[in-house]
């Protein structure tokens, strides 16, 4: 379980009067195996929040517990955290290190010093799980965009994390290429207990998550289900976010007169069996 | 400008299998630096025969498409050009006066300024060719693995290899990403307008300044988030008592032991050569 308690966090340079914090007192907490999306327009602090629950920011006030452990306890627990808590960036070519794509997932066991053995499973796992194999001796320059993306989840996973945080992944990358990705981060999630935390400003991909948590300037605006969150349009659209388009078309409906459809509809399926089920 | 990633190969990696890829990186590291040394020693035209035989031999071996590493070197020869035609023009040595062509000024074309700077030009060209051909026959993870090997005696000194290896191969990862953002910035500036090789020097260096200034400002950005994605996968650089583990080990096989005596039968070779060959 990870618990944020109170968290402030102000970059370095910010004037405290003038600028308001990248995060204002967040509290949330994260169990394992949920999946959730956190949704938030540009500066609402989606990314620093990851940074901190990764360990790779301290928060100045407050406290982040990793499965038990502070971030702020410095020694080996920070690097156990960094292990428990995977995090992939927005951009692969940020994140990447190596040149070829089975140097790239070793990456990650290596640096926790496991044996040949280990790595060698591990590496061979996430070959299967993200479809690299056939890309298993490529260049990583080589790759398109959304294998690159493919390739930062897998070096990340190779590590084992029980927590799994991806920073806009989908942003560089085409949509059937990004709705894949989460398919198979979901998966992942599902089969293995991994927690999921998919950062995002795409309204259209948090309804399959088991939660949603909305950030506006650096607090939580809202944190429910996807059909909890997205009955606060006047919330969301204030802090700079639409409803999907699913969602919008079934509440333009309802004003039209179709009252008996349901007050939140979430996806395509969702609308279609809605639609049936009139009489 | 526009198109520089098409014309420079330098930094990748091709994994094709051949004898060169297959070689231990120590033994490539070791031949690369008898065979430079030697390059950079002789001056005759005779050994500079027998060097391009060499390459040519080193090129077979590659099983790398010569069309490729060529393309790969045109701007480099590009600039090459200009710098040669500068050097004939400014050279000066006593025994220049019996050898003159044309003479302006402080501007002299003579046969020997023409024959000394095509000799220089060519070793500086068999140098390119050499590392470009290092660089695309090994990957980056075996290059700093068999440069850590071979350097690990100096951590008796105190020196940190390992760190210094790193920032050595981070660097060199670097060079297609920076020629991708040179692309990137040229591109963006010529819709704007911008004319690079049009004007005087001055206006030039101006426009020349709109693709540094940011390509410094995205360089520094990268390195801070590659850091940031090492470390948070937990790669410690001088953290005490951190020891990562490797994927692949180190085999040193007769091939690599017949490349090695190679290398140095061909360094003395190319040195006699120079010594008792008159041109």
């Amino acid at each position: 379980m990870i618990e944020v308690n109170n968290v402030t966090f102000r970059y370095s340079g910010e004037a405290e009067e003038d600028i308001a914090p990248a995060l204002a007192g967040v509290t949330l907490r994260i169990d394992e195996g949920e999946t959730i999306a956190l949704i938030g327009h540009n500066g609402s602090g989606k990314s620093t929040l990851a940074r901190l629950l990764a360990a790779i920011l301290l928060p100045q006030q407050g406290s982040v517990i990793v499965d038990g452990l502070r971030t702020d306890a410095g020694g080996e627990s920070l690097w156990q955290i960094r292990q428990t808590v995977g995090l992939v960036f927005q951009n692969p070519d940020d994140q990447l290190v190596a040149n070829t794509v089975i140097d790239e997932i070793a990456f990650g066991p290596e640096n926790l010093g496991l044996p040949r053995f280990e790595i060698e499973e591990r590496v061979e796992e996430v070959l299967d799980l993200l479809d690299l194999r056939p890309h298993a001796h490529r260049a990583v320059s080589d790759l398109s965009q959304g294998q690159k993306q493919r390739l930062a989840v897998a070096g990340v996973l190779a590590m084992r994390p029980r927590y799994l945080i991806l920073d806009e992944p989908t942003t560089m990358i085409p949509g059937r290429t990004a709705e894949q990705l989460l398919e198979t981060v979901r998966r992942l999630a599902r089969e293995r207990g991994i927690s999921v935390l998919h950062i995002t400003h795409h309204m259209h991909e948090l309804v399959d998550f088991d939660r949603v948590i909305v950030m506006d300037r650096g607090r939580v605006l809202l944190d429910g289900t996807p059909a909890n969150v997205l009955r606060h349009r006047e919330e969301l659209e204030r802090a700079g976010l639409g409803l999907p388009l699913i969602t919008q078309l079934g509440q333009r409906l309802r004003a039209r007169g179709w009252s008996q459809l349901p007050e939140v509809l979430l996806t395509l399926d969702d609308l279609k069996a809605a639609l049936c089920s009139l009489k | 400008m526009i198109e520089i990633s098409r014309h420079i190969s330098f930094g990748q990696y091709v994994d094709n299998g051949s004898r060169l890829t297959r070689l231990d990186p120590r033994a490539k590291i070791l031949c690369f630096v008898i065979v430079v040394a030697a390059v950079t020693y002789i001056s005759h035209f005779a050994s500079l025969a027998l060097c391009l035989l060499f390459c040519l031999f080193l090129q077979w071996l590659s099983r790398l498409p010569l069309r490729y590493v060529l393309q790969g070197m045109r701007m480099f020869i590009s600039f090459l050009l200009i710098l040669f035609a500068f050097q004939v023009l400014f050279y000066t040595s006593s025994t220049q006066a019996a050898s003159t062509i044309w003479h302006w000024g402080v501007l002299t074309v003579s046969w020997e300024g023409i024959i000394h700077s095509t000799q220089v030009d060519l070793r500086v060209i068999f140098l390119y060719y050499l590392t470009s051909l290092l660089m695309l026959t090994t990957s980056l993870v075996d290059l700093a693995d068999g440069a850590e090997a071979l350097l690990r005696p100096l951590r008796r000194l105190g020196l940190p290899v390992h760190e210094l290896v790193m920032v050595f191969v981070v660097a060199l990862k670097f060079v297609p990403l920076l020629i991708t953002e040179v692309e990137r910035l040229s591109i963006a500036q010529a819709t704007r307008g911008v004319r690079f090789g049009r004007g005087n020097p001055l206006q030039r260096i101006r426009a020349l300044s709109g693709i540094i200034v940011p390509l410094f400002m995205s360089g520094l950005q990268r390195v801070e988030m590659l850091s940031t994605a090492m470390e948070a996968r937990c790669y410690r650089a001088g953290y005490r008592g951190w020891r990562r583990s490797k994927l692949r080990a180190l085999h040193w096989n007769r091939s690599d032991s017949l490349a090695l005596v190679c290398s140095a039968l061909l360094c003395a070779l190319l040195i006699a050569l120079n010594l008792v060959s008159p041109f």
